[in-house]
């Protein structure tokens, strides 16, 4: 039987339920594309990272909340001492540690501060001057309220005298061994006790009468100068730093302070200058110099990088991964932008080119004008298509190979890529002089812009081929290294950094399990501001 | 599972709920790629890609109107996409307006014979003779979708009606053919 059919309704009625099953490959295929796909979204999130970390720069750039101004006008304010901490609290640092426990954190602080500036020598910084003054004012005026002193006079006197005793009696404490920093927590706890707790302290303060407090404030200043410039001449010193201590002892008595723990913080005061007569002035007082830390840091910075890679394999195509490869060492130029934390943590990051070149060896190539070579597509620049393939014995005698000899030259495909590299790192120092050495670690992120490539045959005639497909665009390399810097001007620094970059999701597609990696020796001279 | 929480699944990524998916939907949409695609091969590769592209856009299905219609439309798109990236839509347009009628004997045209005359057709005229018959998009939709004008759509859909109407006739050793009104 037959019927006429309009085309369209029988293509309609036969395709209606239409329902194929497809190869059960094609499922595989797309398991393995989508798990391709999730392996390579753990690194987008690294992107994100450097987005992150990078807005943060510029956020403390704009905000810098550590760099907040010291008010020298108004040094009653409880701020005051949070803000000014930072800047001093470093070298103290182990003392505040142990001491930790101790409740009144504003006197805690002072008295790291103050260490801190006796430690890293005199200070001769007018606004750390005033700062210490202050913090010493904070403390000081507190505990001489709590003995009900009135006098203007005697509450100088004592404020001073306290502010040198107690950093006198921590300097002890560091230079004297273990038992003696213990005692010299004691002390300070012994101390602190006197002093009210942080709530009160403000309290206190404000109880205080301005205009004393300002007055205070001047005496401070005037008495604090005085201290710096005696210190200057290493002899008097002994002679001054007893006078204080002596006063200090006054002081503490009129404070109800244990008269003991002074009078070995006195003995210890000695040892101290005596050990400061010999010779250590010069050195601390140059140090005192960078005392004011610089929290941004700007260092233009050269490196020969040297590259490799981890397994035996090709930058651009699997068939090549057993030949020998050339790398040619290439320079890497950029900017660094370094932001200190605190003086031992600084978050890093910057821009710099890198270039990398791989030269593949032992290949052969020959014009085609059908054939193409895996992972290389042409660009517009190019003259001729070329087949590059693997040096194979039988073609190295003419007459077997397909071509004609002198069709097929021999020589290496060189593949050339260029980046930007963003590097988002870490540094920790691990001491802090004038010589420093800082273990670094973080990642980089790798803009491709440059991707060539092209054969050179044994003669020394290139051709450019165009570019590689494989290479992704945007990749990434793991960053550790170690940085030695050594400080030859107040706001300079040369520094010299080591770095092992691994490199990751560099190639896309089969290239040949290629590992690459490459180790830069960076050394620039920073500019602190 | 419904069908809501596994496309919701799949929009978190799970390669489980995606797989679950592609069982659902692989027959139906082979279907599609079969018939827009030039050969089996072809739709082979353009089912892969057409998930893949559809795994991708998931999260932009919003739940309204139905999948199956939200997926096919992918799929077609997919095929669409990569025949127009070969730019192989630069077909001159010939005008051949005619209604074509074939006889056909009872059921004997097998569904492989059907589907191997379309996919024979030049790309053009596939697309939009899919688009228009057995999906039921008018014309002025194809044009915008190819990027054609109406009267090329039309024309060009006449003429596919043409060659499978050569096609089936000849395979039925039918010579006679008839014209419409």
């Amino acid at each position: 039987m037959s019927e006429k059919k309009n085309i369209d309704r029988l293509f309609q009625e036969k395709f209606k339920d239409f329902e194929a099953n497809p190869p059960e490959m094609v499922w595989d295929d797309i398991e393995t594309e989508l798990k391709k796909k999730q392996k390579r979204r753990v690194i987008p999130l690294w992107f994100k990272m450097s987005g992150v970390a990078a807005l943060l720069l510029i956020g403390l750039l704009l905000i810098n909340p550590f760099d907040t101004e010291v008010d020298t006008a108004n040094p009653v304010v409880n701020s005051d001492t949070n803000t000014t901490v930072p800047e001093n609290h470093e070298p103290g640092k182990d003392i505040l540690i142990e001491n930790r426990d101790i409740p009144n954190m504003p006197a805690q602080e002072a008295v790291v501060s103050n260490e801190g500036n006796l430690e890293t020598g005199t200070v001769n910084d007018g606004t750390q001057k005033i700062n210490r003054a202050n913090t010493g004012i904070k403390n000081n005026s507190i505990v001489t309220n709590n003995s009900n002193l009135k006098s203007t006079d005697r509450l100088n006197n004592s404020i001073a005298n306290t502010t040198a005793d107690e950093t006198v009696k921590l300097k002890n404490s560091r230079s004297e061994n273990g038992i003696a920093a213990t005692d010299a927590v004691h002390e300070n706890k012994a101390n602190s006790n006197i002093i009210v707790q942080p709530g009160k302290v403000a309290d206190d303060r404000e109880s205080l009468p301005p205009a004393a407090v300002r007055g205070d404030e001047s005496a401070l200043a005037a008495n604090d100068k005085k201290v710096n410039s005696e210190n200057a001449i290493p002899e008097n010193k002994v002679a001054d730093k007893d006078k204080v201590t002596t006063e200090n002892d006054e002081a503490i008595a009129a404070t109800a302070i244990d008269s003991t723990s002074t009078d070995r913080g006195e003995n210890e005061l000695e040892k101290l200058l005596q050990e400061k007569l010999n010779g250590k002035d010069e050195e601390d007082s140059k140090i005192a110099e960078q005392a004011p830390m610089q929290k941004w840091n700007i260092k233009p910075q050269m490196a020969p990088v040297f590259y490799n890679s981890l397994s035996n394999g090709s930058p651009i195509d699997e068939q090549f991964a057993g030949n020998a490869k050339d790398y040619d060492n290439n320079m890497s130029y950029g900017v660094g932008v370094n932001y200190a934390v605190n003086d031992r943590i600084t978050i890093r990051s910057g821009v710099n080119t890198l270039n990398l070149s791989y030269a593949t060896r032992g290949v052969e190539f020959f014009p085609s004008m059908s054939k193409q070579t895996n992972n290389i597509s042409a660009t517009a620049a190019r003259s001729a298509n070329f087949v590059v393939q693997n040096q194979s014995p039988e073609n190295a005698i003419p007459g077997v190979s397909a071509m004609s000899a002198s069709q097929v030259f021999k020589g290496s495909l060189v593949q050339e890529m260029g980046y930007i590299e963003v590097p988002v790192e870490m540094s920790y120092a691990l001491f802090t002089k004038k010589f420093s050495v800082d273990v670094i670690g973080g990642f980089s992120t790798l803009f491709l812009n440059d991707n060539n490539v092209s054969v050179v045959t044994t003669q020394g005639y290139a051709s450019t081929l165009g570019e590689a497909d494989n290479v992704n665009t945007v990749n990434f390399s793991t960053n550790i290294g170690v940085g030695f810097r050594y400080r030859f001007l107040k706001s300079f620094q040369a520094s010299f950094e080591p770095m092992f970059k691994y490199q990751v999701n560099t190639f896309s597609g089969n290239s040949g399990n290629f590992k690459p990696y490459f180790i830069g020796l960076y050394s620039g001279v920073s500019f602190s501001f | 599972m419904g069908i809501e929480q596994l496309i919701k699944d799949c929009q978190q990524d799970s390669i489980k709920a995606q797989e679950q998916l592609y069982r659902l939907f692989a027959p139906k949409l082979f279907a599609v790629c079969l018939k827009y695609s030039r050969s089996y091969a072809d739709a082979q590769d353009n089912l892969q890609d057409g998930f893949l592209l559809l795994f991708r856009k998931i999260g932009q299905f919003q739940f309204k109107g139905s999948f199956e219609g939200w997926a096919k439309r992918v799929m077609v798109n997919n095929v669409l996409q990569k025949y127009r990236s070969e730019g192989i839509f630069e077909i001159v347009s010939e005008n051949m307006p005619e209604e074509a009628e074939v006889e056909i004997e009872n059921e004997s045209i097998s569904m492989d014979f059907l589907l191997s005359i379309i996919q024979e057709l030049p790309d053009r005229y596939r697309m939009v003779f899919n688009l228009y018959v057995t999906d039921g998009y008018s014309h002025k939709e194809i044009a915008e979708m190819l990027g054609i004008t109406t009267g090329t759509s039309k024309s060009n859909l006449a003429r596919a009606r043409g060659i499978l109407k050569e096609k089936i006739e000849a395979q039925q050793g039918i010579t006679k053919s008839t014209y419409s009104k």
